[in-house]
């Protein structure tokens, strides 16, 4: 089925096929060009009026669900956050004390849970964790909300991000994006991948990798409840590894959910105003249809 | 009855699957954006990412949305995390790499089109693959 889009002045901006529209294999420097086309073969009359009834369910849902969401978030982050503490403390007794050997084994368990803590973002991302998707997705919605409200320089200052900051959530949250991009894999090798991966995802891989290392090392050691004093420094400065890119990761995402908050409410009124809008978008879109339809008759 | 509800009463409407409604959000919104009515379209892209935040053509949307009313540090937040949600997603690296080469950020773009290169050539796609050796010529040749 072809399907032709035309904008108000007539002009027609793309044929629409019934199955997916392939992107333009030209030079262009476009992101629209990249959209795939649309795969509707109705009325998109009906789409408008799917999206009124989406928006009018999904408004007053957002906030509850969003908050709920969020402080499940804010709670694993306080548990991680005691683990992490905990686990250092651990450590650095340890360390302290004549009973080194004696708290070997558990201490070497505890580092394991913190860094399995650490990359369990990156495991709920790949695995399609639907809480840190659901978490992003809002956040995106949230950001995009805000933007076009606020504009992006405060909304970016906000955020902390300047124009030389790759993204104000990636060192966290990316982890997952390197794990799930293929070769820049978590536990992945250094060579290759880590050439061709951009800067937020090296910083990631790094964060993974430490985690992995920790975590392996200490599952192992924890489980045999044999460790040498050098395997045991190394999982040490794991740890503290850790706990550095972990704090990084806590400050963003705790930026992150507190602009949530405030921002959800906001997002909300904002829908609400441009959904007011829509009624005349959908009259438009009828009127030009018709118009499509009597000149080409 | 509502106001939404005596609203959606004028317009007969066949029960349509969950699939179907995802299309039809990204329909509308991409007739929105064809109209340059932006704050619209990214209104449906919002909602289709909510509904379907790993369907990659939500975040690519809403980026070309803010990119066209001049936010292009939003639109790459959004392609970002696009590329983490969705996964595997090569025009959401493609859409970063060329936004960041229209920033002057050249050695982070070309980094990002290899990530995509990388990706297609993984998933196998001719026309994916197609698409980031071009871009990856392009972004070489600009450099």
């Amino acid at each position: 089925m072809l399907l032709s889009v035309e904008n108000s002045t007539g002009y027609q901006l793309d044929s629409i096929t019934s199955s997916h529209g392939s992107p333009p294999l030209t030079g262009s420097t476009s992101a629209t060009e990249l959209l795939p086309l649309p795969n509707t073969s109705d009325a998109q009359t009906d789409a408008m009026s799917w999206l009124y009834l989406f928006i009018s369910k999904q408004k007053s849902l957002d906030v509850s669900s969003g908050k709920s969401t969020i402080e499940t978030t804010q709670r694993t982050r306080d548990e991680a956050y005691k683990q992490e503490m905990e686990a250092i403390k651990q450590a650095v007794e340890a360390a302290e004390h004549s009973s080194f050997w004696d708290s070997v084994a558990s201490i070497a368990l505890d580092i394991g849970k913190v860094a399995a803590v650490v990359g369990s973002i990156a495991v709920a991302v790949c695995t399609g964790g639907v809480g840190i998707v659901g978490v992003i997705a809002v956040a995106g919605a949230v950001l995009s909300s805000a933007a076009f409200v606020e504009g992006e320089a405060h909304v970016l200052e906000k955020l902390g991000v300047d124009d030389e900051t790759a993204s104000w959530i990636g060192v966290g949250l990316a982890i997952g994006g390197a794990a799930c991009s293929g070769g820049a894999g978590l536990a992945g090798s250094a060579g290759t991948a880590a050439e061709q991966a951009s800067t937020l995802q090296k910083v990631a891989m790094t964060t993974g990798k430490v985690a992995s290392a920790a975590s392996g090392a200490a599952t192992i050691a924890g489980g045999a409840a044999k460790i040498t004093s050098k395997q045991y420094a190394g999982d040490q400065a794991d740890s503290l590894a850790d706990s550095t890119e972990a704090q990084m990761t806590q400050q963003r995402l705790q930026r992150f959910l507190l602009m949530m908050f405030a921002d959800l409410k906001a997002s909300q009124e904002s829908d609400d105003s441009t959904l007011r809008t829509l009624r005349g978008a959908m009259n438009t879109q009828g009127e030009t249809l018709t118009m499509t339809t009597t000149m080409r008759a | 009855m509502t106001d939404a509800a005596q609203f959606l009463s004028e317009f007969p409407r066949e029960r349509s699957t969950p699939a179907d409604t995802i299309e039809k959000l990204y329909g509308v919104g991409f007739w929105l954006h064809a109209q340059e009515r932006y704050a619209d379209a990214a209104l449906a892209f919002r909602t289709l990412l909510r509904t379907a935040p790993t369907d990659e053509r939500g975040w690519l949307a809403l980026g070309a949305c803010h990119e066209k009313v001049e936010q292009p540090l939003i639109a790459l937040e959004l392609y970002g995390w696009g590329a983490m949600v969705a996964r595997d997603s090569v025009r959401c690296h493609v859409a970063r790499a060329r936004l960041l080469a229209q920033l002057e950020r050249a050695s982070e773009a070309v980094e990002a089109v290899d990530v995509a290169l990388h990706l297609a050539e993984e998933g196998g796609d001719a026309e994916l693959i197609a698409l980031a050796h071009l871009e990856r010529k392009n972004h070489v040749a600009q450099r």
